[in-house]
């Protein structure tokens, strides 16, 4: 590519980057509210992205780790007080801390043992939130959470959309950085062969265990800022839907690629609620998509549309984006 | 001495695969062990690069008792592996396969510093260079380094298994176990591997090769040793090992 072309690129996706950022300024509260959902989505598929485009192993319960971090901001912000930030930071820490704690008993198992673990947490976890009504004020859950400040701004509209789109900026760099570096090589290796990736020297279980965690970390920032953000947390946060949201949005927009769960949230957070415009066909046009995908692109929409690779120079990528 | 193999045993329910296996492999050799389909040759490795916990016995590599050690333990001492089943991480290109192959170059045993490395914006340093250079030679050695650019599972056989010894090679070992390195191999290209044997060896890499075919091996071996129903029946020099009665009769039958 010329120089040129380059430079004509940058100035495209530069152009870009301003008109998401500054578009939903004049957009109506109704799209700018959708938007934000996708965005948050898109940080929770990034988080189940770590154990299951880059391992390889198909974790049905990331709802957990966005279920802790929620019901974590919810409680700090209600019943103590602290601030947004704080209860954002303990969201995280806490879901940190239980993808310590249950990491190295989950990833001794793998494939369908696995998964079945993982949604039996959840499971359990439902029923702790659901029981423990002291502390989470059982079904009907905890409501009227407020959006919070950070710096004495309020975070109402424009500005949340804002933060959401920071923090997904960092989720993304994260998985960029880790996607080009021996973590990411290690991980990538032991999806395509773990027997391979143990003969020359990977630790598989301490580094699934390790994407697992990071996981943990930004689900729980994810449930954080969706407390925050829908001002409700209840038991459903620890549901199966949400964990195979987070999984169909990975699968669909490419696991194991940086820019594939954000395509594949983006796209079932917006499609199922445009689609209201035909009410009737909402549903079957959503899945006849879904089937679309899966069995034209079975490596989902990014690799397809952007296939790029390590060239033999110092960069590694898995499968593009 | 690299390797020490004391009284190794592996026991599958009631069948011992390994009975009470000594085998020593001596540094900058190329020892091959031999024996008829099923003698336990692959059983023998695998118990003794930590893919198997064996029953009995004991496995010193360079100095360290790594019995029952975990394989990537056993990787990070020096003895790497390949597959007779070849392994390959299939949908990553060539170059992909050996960069992963070089993990342990890139300081891949200390997990939380690669973590903090890769997130943290730092130039790459002597280690980076080091490791892609491992990579480079890796392919080098083997002659596929015009076909970075094809991914591994598109290739055909017989350079999906010059891939398998170019991610091992990556990883800059000290012993290097070849696990039927030949198979589904059309005769010259047997013949190739048998020369690229002889210059991994020259770079200062001991090589266990193990083969089920007595004449693929016998030229370029310094010594042999002849495994059958998990036994050790004789092991010497090449010549010394066909001429022996007990090896014939292994591989002909009693008549």
């Amino acid at each position: 590519m010329s120089r040129r072309a380059v430079r004509g690129r940058y100035i495209a996706y530069a152009c870009l980057l301003a008109a998401v950022v500054i578009g939903p300024k004049w957009l109506g509260p109704y799209d700018r509210h959708v938007l934000v959902l996708g965005v948050l989505n898109s940080v929770f598929a990034l988080s189940v992205n770590f154990t299951l485009g880059y391992v390889g192993q198909p974790n049905f319960g990331q709802a957990l780790f966005f279920g802790l971090g929620a019901y974590t901001s919810a409680i700090l912000t209600l019943r103590y007080g602290v601030s947004f930030v704080t209860s954002v930071a303990a969201a995280a820490l806490v879901a940190t801390v239980a993808g310590i704690a249950f990491g190295p008993v989950v990833l001794r198992l793998r494939g369908a043992y696995f998964c079945m673990v993982t949604i039996a947490l959840t499971q359990a976890f439902m029923l702790v939130s659901q029981n423990l009504v002291d502390l989470t004020g059982g079904p009907m859950g905890l409501p009227g959470i407020p959006r919070g400040e950070i710096l004495g701004l309020r975070l109402e509209g424009y500005n949340f959309w804002l933060l959401a789109l920071l923090v997904l900026a960092v989720t993304l760099l994260a998985t960029w950085r880790f996607q080009h570096s021996v973590v990411g090589r290690a991980w990538i290796g032991m999806r395509e062969s773990e027997t391979l990736a143990r003969s020359v020297g990977i630790d598989t279980y301490s580094y699934a265990v390790l994407a697992y965690v990071i996981g943990a970390f930004f689900a729980g920032v994810a449930g954080g800022l969706h407390a925050h953000y829908t001002s409700l947390v209840d038991p459903n946060v620890f549901g199966f839907s949400w964990s195979s949201l987070a999984v169909v949005a990975t699968v669909l927009g490419g696991g194991g690629t940086v820019w594939g769960p954000v395509c594949g949230a983006m796209a079932i957070t917006l499609l199922p609620e445009y689609l209201r415009l035909a009410e009737m066909w909402r549903l079957p046009i959503f899945g006849l998509f879904l089937i679309a995908v899966v069995v034209g692109m079975p490596e989902g929409l990014i690799p397809v549309l952007m296939k790029r690779r390590l060239k033999a120079g110092p960069r590694f990528s898995s499968q593009g984006g | 001495m690299l390797l020490e193999v004391r009284n190794l045993t592996v026991r599958f329910g009631g069948l011992e695969a390994v009975k009470n296996v000594h085998l020593d492999v001596f540094e900058g050799e190329i020892l091959s062990i031999i024996g008829p389909n099923g003698a336990g040759k692959t059983t023998l490795i695998n118990a003794v690069t930590g893919f198997l916990r064996p029953n009995g016995g004991r496995v010193v590599f360079d100095g360290i008792d790594v019995t029952g050690q975990s394989p990537h333990e056993i990787a990070f001492r020096g003895a790497v592996r390949t597959f007779q089943q070849n392994q390959l991480f299939w949908k990553c290109t060539v170059w992909e396969n050996v960069v992963v192959g070089s993990h342990l170059l890139w300081g891949g045993r200390r997990m939380l510093r690669g973590v903090v490395q890769s997130l943290l914006p730092a130039r790459e340093g002597v280690q980076a260079a080091a490791a892609w250079e491992a990579s480079r030679e890796a392919l080098a050695i083997v002659g596929l380094n015009d076909r970075c650019d094809v991914e591994a599972r598109n290739l055909p056989h017989g350079e999906q298994r010059l891939l398998g010894i170019a991610i091992a090679l990556a990883a800059r070992p000290k012993l290097l176990f070849l696990d039927e390195p030949v198979g589904g191999m059309t005769a010259a290209e047997a013949e190739r591997v048998m020369g690229l044997i002889g210059d991994i060896r020259r770079r200062g890499v001991t090589v266990v090769l193990i083969e089920h075919n007595m004449n693929v091996v016998m030229r370029i071996s310094d010594r042999v040793v002849v495994l059958d129903h998990g036994e050790v029946i004789s092991q010497g020099r090449p010549e010394e090992v066909q001429r022996d009665p007990r090896v014939i009769e292994a591989y002909l039958g009693r008549w």
